[in-house]
């Protein structure tokens, strides 16, 4: 913070570092929880370890498509009836509690600089998958252009750098689109969120043989997933894996239950 | 602790030290460090460039404010002079107790021939009608350039300094229409201009109010307390609630709220939002006059907006130092401000004592939030209110909480009105219709809160040691209540103890007894207090009170109350009045009306103008008038006895009777003793060295301001006094002549005029004697 910037020889290159110098010293870091709103302590970043311990991440047993919670090992209900054009997805840990506090947070109430915290939830939880392939083209799902401009940044976009970054795997913000605007996922029921994003996504080129982290950052009925996987298979992907921070622990019919 | 605060804090710290060395000092240190922090840099020293960055704060506050001391006078060669001015309007109207002032920009200045300068001059235009002008106009004046009336007692609200600190060293008065032209018109800014074209605009709207709801909607929605009547702003300071007056944090977090909600609607962008209630924000802390305590909210709103465009975690006790560093930068003087102090120091409270509470966890608790945030706000700025004020209010916390709901209301709907009210002036009538109703409920919650019993309290003025002590130990208060290391139980218990007995022995001050007096200076009168050493305090007269044309000078409500409550002093046992004038017994009313009053001393021949309101004054409040003579001995306490030694009981017969008939009283404590002469003169000297005095005097009060009718040189002979206090102001009499002066030098005697030095103070532990004035507050013993 009270690092001088080196003289380095051309501007190009410091007025960058000066300008996150200046960002620095004005925002050093997170006060609060984000998830309980506490003074946080000097060893805690981003939320409070009480909040951090009631964080549920996902366990065994879990369906073996769509990685929701469940009594025995097998298929969900949802992903025996449904097409599932994804390989896999996988979500780090359940949408409740101080999880549903941050990530909404982070949506909603200015919580752009919990990417990191919340990214490295996610790509933490990919070191434990099995059979995750050595090398994937990282794509965020795009945001509704109108709520883009509304909240100012995408939160996918966010997570998908993060993990990028962690991972050392290549990025491509651009390749997939909306292609017509939709309402928000949260405040429709289940059944009208397939009808809400079906064919909502395109590639803007082709994919030919490519493998796919499509990350989101939160996973509900799998209708988004769906139809972003789908516009990347279309595009000629051999394989698309769906990444997410959270995953609902029930369908909002609470058909699963 | 964030970086950013360390360095305001340090900055801060090289502003308030910075008279203590010259600014060549400053310069050459300041550059010999920056030298020493390129060698780190280069050699990768990461600590020595720590070191030296924060040190460099504390240089930069240091030359800054030196830079602003040291900057050339350029008017000072025409002070107490005549002269004409040509300068332009940079500060519009603004009502005082007579007439309005301005503040101009100089530009050209001279006797005869003008010649260009620069400088701010604070215009006071006295005359009784007159066109008014605005921002940008150049106008031609003339008038004698003098130094604004500065403080001459200790505490005293110093006015010369309070408008130094805002780059004015002069006023001009103008009370002739000859004597004010005006030359051209927009010569300011044309961004100001055009923004205070357009409040004035906006403002004309606010006059479909009856005048009291008009003026209290201008204080409510941008801080012009001038025009609300004194009567209303004391329920407001009363109540705790006075704050709503000064445009702060709940009424720019209003407009911006308000600005952005706006933008959502329109669906605007995120950048496009942002900036629109930048602007809109911006342009209203221009409107409030850009005080201290508008800018901060207003910076750290701008700081806020910027994190969210950067994606980085709100962290608001740093956009605060921010908004501090920005604030001392652009002015260093702003240290000092009352506005700026209390601004700041409210800030921290909320932000740094709120988070510290725990979180809410039943529903019901979350009502408490409110109350918690005032409480922290009043926590931080009761010291400094008591401070400047002598006061504070007890119902302050609670008040708020009713209170900035509603006054957050009448913002909204004000603002609103006035927005509308400029296009179309029905919906505004409508709107500021309701915010009047608005208003009367806050008034009536001012006036309510107010008038509960101990609502507000006089507390004395808290000593410098105190005040440092109590900020370090509620900072301090944190890491060893909430830290979880070690014997939580027995480091709680030792950090509470030690901090209330400090507290405790900072608040009382020095313990040893010793009898004050003090000669306050109140212009031309008189007016002395002695405290005891057991705590009993007594007047000996109350100062003038003089019609100064349109307004009033009464030194009793002026100097004499702010000083007594300042000394925690909340009884008086005895008041004296050497007799009727009104430059002895003027102030009197205003204190008897205040403060509990044992009994009034009067001599036998009290009349007069002064004497009859005084009388009248002590009827009302059953207070008993006494008539005393000759041989009256009273005790206040601890061994200090006060006699009278004059007038006798068939009163002295002389050219002027109430003169000659003035109470003359002899103090003794110890081996210390003082004469206080009231207006006595040669007839009530002859009659005092026939009657004989009961020991010389070590400090005299000489007669009558130093007049040349008393104070013989048989007189200085028999009293033998080592100091003589003239108690002067400004007069037509020739007071103090210099025949008495003459006398006075030639008996040896030490002389203090209050109109040279100020108050005089004099301490005695009964043996030795301790003299300060205010021009020397460290004074000499004797």
């Amino acid at each position: 913070m009270n690092k001088k910037p080196r003289l380095s020889k051309s501007v190009r290159e410091l007025w960058p570092k000066l300008t996150t110098a200046a960002l620095d010293l004005l925002f050093p870091g997170a006060v609060f929880c984000a998830s309980c709103g506490t003074k946080l302590k000097t060893a805690e970043r981003y939320i409070c370890t009480d909040c951090l311990e009631q964080i549920t991440l996902v366990k065994e047993p879990v369906c073996l498509k769509c990685n929701r919670p469940l009594t025995r090992p097998g298929y969900c209900r949802e992903c025996r009836v449904r097409p599932r054009s994804f390989a896999r997805a996988w979500s780090a840990a359940v949408y409740k509690g101080a999880l549903r506090q941050c990530l909404h947070r982070f949506k909603y109430s200015h919580g752009a600089y919990l990417a990191p915290f919340l990214g490295e939830l996610l790509a933490n939880h990919l070191e434990k998958v099995d059979n995750l392939p050595p090398q994937l083209l990282v794509i965020p799902v795009p945001l509704d252009s109108q709520r883009l401009k509304e909240r100012g940044f995408n939160q996918a976009q966010l997570l998908a750098e993060e993990v990028a970054r962690l991972w050392g795997w290549p990025l491509d913000t651009k390749i997939l689109r909306r292609v017509r605007a939709t309402l928000p996922q949260a405040d429709l029921k289940a059944a009208d969120r397939w009808r809400n994003v079906e064919g909502a996504f395109a590639a803007s080129r082709r994919l030919m043989g490519k493998q796919i982290l499509l990350v989101d950052d939160i996973y509900t009925t799998g209708a988004t997933a769906e139809a972003a996987s789908q516009a990347l298979k279309d595009a000629g992907a051999s394989a698309v894996y769906i990444a997410t921070v959270a995953i609902a622990s029930s369908h909002p019919h609470g058909r699963d239950k | 602790m964030p970086v950013l605060i360390s360095l305001t804090l340090l900055l801060a710290t090289g502003i308030a030290t910075s008279s203590y060395l010259p600014l060549t000092w400053w310069l050459v240190s300041g550059a010999a460090v920056l030298v020493l922090g390129f060698w780190a840099a280069v050699r990768n020293n990461r600590l020595l460039v720590s070191i030296i960055i924060l040190l460099l704060a504390f240089l930069t506050g240091a030359v800054r404010m030196a830079l602003v001391t040291a900057w050339p006078d350029q008017l000072a060669h025409y002070k107490d002079r005549i002269v004409t001015i040509e300068g332009t309007v940079v500060r519009e109207a603004q009502p005082a107790t007579t007439g309005t002032t301005y503040v101009l920009a100089v530009e050209h200045i001279g006797e005869s021939k003008l010649e260009p300068a620069s400088g701010r001059v604070l215009l006071r235009d006295i005359r009784t009608e007159g066109e008014t002008y605005f921002y940008g106009d150049l106008v031609r004046v003339r008038g004698k350039l003098i130094k604004p009336q500065g403080a001459a007692n200790f505490g005293q609200f110093d006015y010369r300094a309070y408008l130094e600190r805002r780059g004015i060293k002069y006023q001009l008065a103008v009370s002739a229409p000859e004597d004010i032209q005006y030359l051209a018109q927009d010569r300011g800014h044309p961004l100001v201009a055009y923004l205070l074209r357009a409040r004035e605009r906006y403002l004309q709207v606010i006059d479909v109010l009856p005048s009291v709801d008009a003026a209290l909607l201008k204080a409510l929605i941008l801080g012009e307390r001038n025009l609300v009547s004194p009567e209303i702003a004391d329920f407001f300071t009363a109540s705790g609630i006075v704050h709503l007056m000064a445009v702060s944090g709940v009424h720019v977090g209003l407009v911006a709220t308000l600005a952005l909600w706006v933008g959502s609607l329109l669906h605007l962008p995120f950048a496009l939002k942002s900036l629109a209630s930048a602007i809109i924000v911006g342009i209203y802390i221009v409107w409030t006059g850009f005080t201290a305590s508008a800018a901060r909210a207003g910076i750290m709103f701008l700081i806020g907006l910027l994190g969210q465009a950067a994606g980085r975690p709100r962290n608001s006790l740093v956009a605060l130092a921010a908004a501090a560093g920005i604030l001392l930068l652009i002015n260093p003087w702003n240290l000092y401000d009352i506005g700026f102090q209390l601004s700041f120091a409210a800030a921290v409270g909320i932000l740094y004592l709120v988070p510290l509470v725990p979180s809410a966890e039943h529903k019901w608790q979350r009502w408490l939030t409110p109350f918690v945030t005032s409480l922290a706000a009043q926590l931080t700025t009761w010291p400094l209110t008591a401070y400047y004020f002598s006061g504070v209010s007890l119902v302050g916390c609670v008040a708020s909480v009713l209170a900035i709901p509603v006054a957050s209301l009448i913002l909204a709907i004000g603002l609103l009105g006035l927005l509308v009210g400029a296009w179309y002036l029905p919906v505004a009538q409508v709107l500021l219709g309701a915010a009047g109703l608005a208003l009367t409920a806050l008034t009536f919650l001012a006036r309510w809160f107010a008038q509960l019993p101990g609502a507000f309290l006089y507390v004395k003025r808290p000593p410098v040691v105190f005040m440092l002590l109590y900020y370090t130990v509620f900072f301090a208060a944190p890491y060893f209540l909430w830290s979880k290391r070690g014997n939580i139980r027995r480091r709680r218990f030792l950090f509470a103890a030690m901090a209330l007995v400090l507290l405790a022995i900072s608040w009382r001050g020095p313990v040893t007894p010793v009898l004050t007096v003090d000669f306050l200076a109140v212009g031309q009168g008189d007016a002395i207090l002695i405290q005891s050493p057991s705590g009993q305090a007594a007047l000996i007269d109350t100062g003038p009170r003089q019609n100064l044309g349109d307004s009033i000078f009464d030194a009793g409500e002026k100097i004499l109350l702010p000083y007594l409550r300042a000394q925690g002093i909340h009884r008086l046992e005895l008041v004296f009045i050497s007799h009727g004038d009104s430059d002895h017994a003027g102030g009197a009313p205003a204190v008897i009306s205040a403060l509990p009053v044992g009994a009034v001393m009067v001599p036998a021949t009290f009349d007069g103008i002064g004497a009859d309101l005084v009388k009248k004054e002590t009827e009302q409040r059953g207070v008993p008038l006494y008539p005393a003579t000759r041989g009256l001995k009273v005790d206040l306490g601890d061994g200090v006895e006060i006699t009278v030694l004059s007038p006798p009981s068939e009163p002295i017969v002389s050219d002027s009777p109430d003169n000659d008939n003035s109470l003359v009283l002899y103090l003794k404590y110890g081996q210390t003793t003082f004469l206080f002469t009231g207006d006595a003169g040669w007839p009530t000297e002859e009659y005092l060295l026939k009657s004989g005095f009961p020991g010389t005097a070590q400090v005299l009060k000489v007669a009558h301001h130093g007049a040349a009718t008393a104070t013989s040189d048989q007189f200085l002979a028999e009293l033998k006094p080592m100091l003589a206090v003239i108690s002067v102001g400004k007069n037509n009499f020739g007071h103090p002549s210099p025949a008495t002066m003459e006398r006075l030098i030639n008996h040896g005697v030490g002389i203090v005029r209050t109109d040279q030095a100020g108050q005089v103070q004099i301490k005695s532990d009964g043996r030795i004697l301790q003299v300060s004035t205010f021009a020397n507050p460290r004074g000499e013993q004797q």
